[in-house]
């Protein structure tokens, strides 16, 4: 197997982390807006296997996660994932870095 | 005024000079449209109506550049170096403002379906289409993009009445000044010169 063939799986694994990574500190950022930990610890960012990571949730706590984020008539917008998605960039660099790294780990050690 | 309540203030009377609806009993009238929800009692008597809130303002990396320029524009309400309020007759100097962009959700509710259409074709057709949306901030004279982010249908049942319900995501371009504003003494406005002849003239021929 070429080390080329190793690219994806370094891909991948690397996204994995990112995500975990970015979970934390979504679900953080979100309890510190005053969201309730009940819905913040079912956040979850996830990567699409493509070039997208997502916030993702439970169905049942979608009106909750909306109520939130967007409001409605009785509360105003505490738009936590928002805000997390604006300042999200050292997250993504960090991504890229560590998926650059890997696979020139991969071409100077092969 | 100055940043952030210009683009309040052009946002709120872009949406109400440009958001309309009518129906049976009145050909066209203006929608409300308010920061935050109104008070029950106004609301209850208003639909339609939509709310303006601000939920983020974030640096806008993307457009970041460093050294100095001259202003293309004059900031409302700034100050130069000296404490002086700035002249708009004036040109400026300063290091590159940082670029920001403001977050802001507009919410539409209705209890007419009908309203609520009219509503939605308006912004998206008029106000911010998903690409090259602009606000005009009449105060500094500059043309900002207005950026939908996204946008979702969160109708709902209220006490029985049915609730129509949008909200838009939309992103406004502005920029802070890091530093002081220096005024140019004698701005260029034009370069000319003169001459005679071709600096050609001056190379020795060979005859």
């Amino acid at each position: 197997m070429t080390s080329s063939q190793y690219i994806p799986s370094k891909i991948t694994n690397s996204a994995g982390y990112s995500a975990k990574h970015m979970t934390a500190k979504l679900r953080s950022s979100a309890y510190e807006s005053g969201w309730p930990s009940e819905v913040t610890r079912r956040l979850t960012v996830r990567h699409d296997g493509g070039d997208n990571f997502y916030v993702d949730y439970p169905k049942h706590i979608e009106k909750a996660v909306l109520d939130l984020e967007q409001g409605n008539q009785d509360t105003p917008p505490n738009a936590a994932i928002l805000r997390f998605m604006n300042r999200s960039h050292p997250h993504i660099d960090d991504y890229v870095d560590s998926v650059f790294a890997g696979i020139m780990d991969m071409e100077i050690f092969k | 005024m100055t940043f952030l309540f210009n683009e309040d203030a052009a946002l709120k009377t872009l949406l109400k000079s440009r958001v309309k609806v009518s129906d049976a009993a009145n050909h066209s009238r203006p929608v409300g449209v308010w920061f935050r929800q109104p008070d029950l009692e106004i609301r209850e008597q208003s639909y339609p109506y939509l709310t303006i809130e601000m939920v983020d303002i974030s640096e806008a990396k993307d457009r970041r550049h460093s050294g100095f320029t001259t202003l293309p524009y004059v900031p409302d309400g700034a100050f130069d170096v000296d404490g002086h309020v700035v002249r708009s007759d004036t040109q400026y100097i300063t290091e590159t403002p940082i670029p920001v962009d403001i977050d802001y959700q507009v919410s539409s509710y209705s209890r007419h379906p009908h309203h609520d259409r009219q509503i939605i074709s308006t912004i998206l057709t008029q106000i911010m289409p998903f690409r090259h949306g602009v606000l005009k901030i009449p105060e500094d004279g500059t043309v900002r993009r207005l950026e939908l982010m996204g946008y979702a249908k969160r109708d709902m049942t209220e006490q029985g009445k049915r609730l129509f319900v949008n909200v838009f995501s939309i992103r406004i371009n502005s920029e802070i000044l890091s530093t002081g504003l220096v005024a140019l003494e004698n701005p260029v406005d034009n370069i000319s010169y003169s001459g005679s002849q071709s600096t050609n003239e001056d190379v020795p021929q060979d005859n």
